[in-house]
């Protein structure tokens, strides 16, 4: 893997910025608990960039996401899928606005952010993790 | 040139795929059951005209060995999320119902990638409704129509290769709307370039051979002895070469008949 230059850093700081935490999310969700939910396009998967197919589908993530979440707290979803089965928070989670797919959902209780999914598995876990 | 690290997968090819086709499994003789789909009284997009066609923009070949190098070192490969998650393959038993095991095991699949909680499914429970309880063959596209239409039920519930009319109860039913599929792609028979494509946006196929008389699931492209094959799931358990898992080279690889789950129900 090739070393974050400059630019990375730059974009993950950036990120931080449009992710912004703190008291109150505005999220409608706020389950106790990190919890991560990224909702995408499965007829779209050729308009992803290189970098977030991994964010979607890979071990190393995956393994990031059992570590830091509540215990079944995590899901990757296409925009269409019928969530009516699932806890009523996820289902209010699946009604975040969104402007574009893919989308990144996180919170932990009263604090959250939303919006475009990062390009890269390591930006999207800078995010997360400041909502440990 | 990249060459996939396969392990010890066994790679079947035009030279050794008479030795595949009636192994023993931990000594017992194994069972297939693909039948050809008659294209001419079920053309694409007839069954029950459920079928979506295939409108993926299609991946050029030039760009498969990154792709396929790329996915290796990140570990995004199903296979390296199958073997992480714990989610091994099926077993058909004495059954004939590889045709059903294969797109029950891309629904359990695609249950994993979207994150929910790992249940075995039954294939039992789709194959012997569709069969009238009978242990008989069949292909990829009718099982898919059922997982659409009315879904699966859990191996706690109903067993896995039990073709028994006791696990047919209104409480079964009720599961199964929890394990049904509600978005997917019908390929294109003999087109290999749609399966590597469906493969390297990590959508798992179910893949009828009339030559082997088998389905299976496709998991992953790969690049071996300088051509391009797939990883394969088979349904003959987990005795089954490594792990149930092998390598078919592209011109044994290329299917009869392939549908690919891509979206379930969030359960």
């Amino acid at each position: 893997m090739p070393k974050p230059g400059w630019t990375d850093l730059i974009a993950v700081m950036l990120l931080v910025v449009v992710f912004s935490g703190g008291g109150g999310s505005g999220l409608p969700v706020s389950e106790p608990g990190l919890h991560v939910l990224i909702i995408e396009e499965t007829e779209a998967r050729s308009e992803l960039g290189p970098g977030q197919f991994a964010i979607i589908n890979s071990v190393p993530m995956s393994r990031f996401l059992d570590e830091s979440c509540v215990e079944d707290g995590w899901r990757v979803w296409d925009k269409d899928t019928d969530v009516t089965r699932e806890a009523d928070f996820w289902q209010e989670a699946m009604k975040v606005n969104r402007s574009s797919v893919p989308w990144l959902i996180v919170w932990n209780g009263n604090r959250g952010a939303s919006g475009s999914l990062p390009a890269t598995v390591e930006a999207t876990k800078t995010v997360i993790e400041k909502y440990k | 040139m990249f060459e996939s690290n396969v392990g010890s997968m066994p790679i079947i090819d035009d030279r050794n795929f008479t030795d595949y086709l009636d192994p023993t499994v931990n000594g017992t003789s194994v069972r297939r059951g693909h039948k050809p789909r008659d294209y001419n009284k079920q053309p694409m997009g007839s069954l029950g005209g459920f079928a979506k066609g295939f409108d993926l923009r299609l991946i050029p070949r030039s760009d498969w060995p990154e792709l396929i190098e790329r996915k290796e070192r990140e570990q995004s490969r199903l296979v390296d999320l199958c073997d992480y998650h714990g989610l091994t393959v099926l077993n058909q038993g004495r059954t004939n119902y590889c045709w059903i095991n294969a797109p029950v095991h891309c629904l359990e699949i695609v249950r994993m990638v979207q994150g929910q909680n790992m249940v075995r499914l039954s294939p039992a429970s789709v194959g012997t409704k569709i069969k009238n309880f009978q242990n008989r063959g069949g292909w990829g596209s009718e099982g898919l129509e059922y997982l659409v239409d009315h879904g699966c039920v859990p191996q706690e519930q109903w067993p896995p290769n039990a073709i028994d009319r006791k696990y047919d109860t209104p409480e079964n039913d009720l599961y199964r709307d929890r394990y049904r599929v509600t978005e997917w792609y019908e390929l294109q028979p003999r087109n290999f370039d749609q399966l590597a494509t469906c493969l390297l946006y990590g959508m798992p196929v179910a893949v009828g051979y009339n030559w082997w008389g088998h389905e299976v699931t496709a998991m992953d492209l790969v690049q071996v002895r300088g051509g391009f094959g797939i990883i394969i799931d088979n349904s003959w358990g987990e005795g089954w070469e490594n792990n149930g898992r092998g390598v078919l080279v592209e011109s044994r690889g290329t299917p009869d008949d392939a549908v690919s789950p891509r979206v379930a129900v969030a359960s």
